[in-house]
């Protein structure tokens, strides 16, 4: 069963922080992209469920590194990826 | 009349299935046993009238119990008015179905005692109910407690509706500004010599006196206690926390209910604050600020008390309204690790899952296994990572924004820095959530 979070205006803002892993989340989020990144190292998300026909699943901002997303997600639809 | 039968141990309790799989390892937690010996509070002269004052009664029996060895102290169905009970050793007190344990609203009941709150040492007026160094305490039974809380609690006006903020302001007391009201003078006094609810720079016992009533206290509150069970009853209305386990080891918490109303001021529904091995189960909670919160002390006096929180398994619980429904700190400089949150419903609260800190705090938060948990209706974030804790509730910040500027620079990692680490999370479904998840940075509130 994933770690499932429905319905939720906004997605999932994560900042300054290191060695987070996600596995098998699945956000519905009505404005946004699914997953903001602020400032975030060694990031590892495998199986991510998110809404179709989002112009931004995954934004990218600050000084984020090494952040290991599924191959799944069209790179147009990752913004700020070094 | 003393009966001679009938033990409360209820040795039929058995938690054994919450140790099923748990991922890390802990004693089985110890569940106090009691002699047979039974008296009635109606044995030393109660009365349950709703306002004969019962605290000598419950006083006397406690006392005479005690020498007989303990046992169980029976509060039949009435309304008993009382100032606080001081439990002992040994002592069982059982609230019979159609119990209440109504507390006075006269503050002069409750004289200053030495304690610990929000993690500093401090002093703080005496519980209603307390016990220190006690071995196999026990709260149990069908019946309910109050804390007379409306009397202590200061109120902020846009917490209530109008008709209610009308009627609180024709009962005295004393404004702060005109949203903002305090029950007496020197609660507003003790307000404005305080940092997070503890008073700074008072040096004599007449200054304390001076801000006594801002001081409330606890309504339940167990210190340095070995063997604690509450089970069953109806806990409302405290003064300030509802529940406070401070430095305790074995605590069972068992199908209690616990309520304040949702503008409650440090409402809390339960504070586990360095103690060791515990359970909290089947219980609800319905409260004004956080309601099942781990904490172990603040900043560097907590770092050199070093007593964590560990062995804390939490299972098979409901929250409605509170700040949040699982939470860890933001008082956790002793370290928090070894903790099992599992099969709960969050259903109202303002934030699911709190983890809160700040810089200064230290402290070492590991091995926190959260899963199987079941949120509705969460007004701002399922999940919340929030290390710039600055006293708001999640919703004050919302309303309030965050003018706060943006951290650009971070500072060094010393033992001022909280660290949290190991933290597993599975199996959480969160519908009609403001936002998903915010691990923050200070000054980013969506």
């Amino acid at each position: 069963m994933p770690v499932e979070l429905c319905s939720s205006q906004y997605g999932a803002v994560i900042c300054e922080s290191d060695g987070i892993k996600f596995r098998n989340v699945h956000i519905i989020q009505q404005t946004g992209p699914a997953l903001t990144l602020q400032n975030v190292k060694n990031f590892d998300l495998k199986g991510f469920i998110y809404p179709e026909n989002l112009p931004e699943v995954v934004k990218i901002i600050g000084k984020s590194q090494n952040i290991q997303l599924p191959a799944s997600i069209e790179k147009d639809k990752i913004v700020g990826m070094k | 009349m003393l009966l001679f039968s009938c033990s409360t141990a209820r040795a039929a309790n058995n938690y054994d299935y919450l140790y099923t799989n748990l991922p890390f390892s802990m004693p089985k937690v110890e569940v106090p046993v009691f002699k047979n010996n039974v008296v009635t509070v109606t044995d030393f002269g109660g009365l349950g009238d709703g306002y004969t004052l019962n605290t000598e009664a419950f006083k006397k029996a406690i006392s005479a119990l005690s020498k007989m060895g303990g046992g169980q102290l029976t509060v039949p169905a009435g309304v008993w008015f009382t100032g606080p009970i001081e439990l002992v050793s040994n002592i069982n007190l059982h609230l019979d179905k159609g119990a209440l344990i109504l507390f006075s609203p006269d503050f002069t009941l409750y004289p200053l005692v030495n304690t610990i709150f929000e993690g500093l040492a401090t002093r703080r007026c005496q519980s209603p109910v307390s016990a220190r160094n006690a071995v196999n305490v026990a709260i149990t039974g069908e019946g309910s407690i109050n804390g007379s809380g409306e009397a202590w609690r200061p109120l902020k006006k846009a917490k209530v509706i109008d008709s209610y903020w009308k009627k609180v302001i024709k009962s005295g007391g004393v404004l702060k500004d005109p949203t903002y009201w305090f029950p007496t003078k020197g609660s507003l006094k003790g307000e404005s010599i305080s940092d997070s609810n503890v008073p700074r720079g008072i040096m004599t016992d007449s200054s304390w006196l001076e801000v006594k009533d801002f001081l409330r206290p606890a309504m339940v509150n167990f210190i340095e206690c070995r063997n604690v069970m509450l089970q069953g009853v109806l806990f409302e209305n405290s003064p300030s926390w509802n529940i406070h386990p401070l430095l305790c080891t074995n605590v069972i918490i068992d199908n209690i209910t616990v309520r304040n109303p949702s503008y409650s001021q440090n409402g809390d529904g339960i504070d586990v604050e360095s103690c060791k091995n515990v359970l909290i189960v089947k219980s609800t909670f319905d409260v004004g600020d956080d309601a099942i919160c781990i904490k172990s002390g603040k900043d560097e006096e907590g770092r050199l008390r070093a007593r964590p929180a560990e062995n804390i398994i939490v299972d098979n619980c409901k929250v409605f309204k509170g700040h949040g429904g699982f939470v860890v700190g933001s008082e956790m400089s002793g370290g928090a690790r070894n903790i099992s949150v599992r099969n709960c419903q969050f259903l109202g609260t303002d934030v699911g899952l709190r983890f809160k800190s700040n810089r200064g705090r230290g402290g070492l938060v590991e091995n926190i296994y959260i899963s199987d948990i079941y949120m509705f209706d969460i007004a701002t974030d399922s999940f919340l990572f929030d290390l710039y804790y600055t006293g708001k509730s999640a919703s004050e910040s919302l309303d309030d924004g965050d003018t706060t500027p943006v951290v650009v620079q971070t500072p060094p990692v010393t033992n001022e820095t909280p660290s949290f680490r190991n933290i597993y999370v599975s199996n959480i479904v969160s519908r009609n959530a403001r936002r998903a998840m915010f691990f923050p940075i200070r000054g980013s509130y969506l």
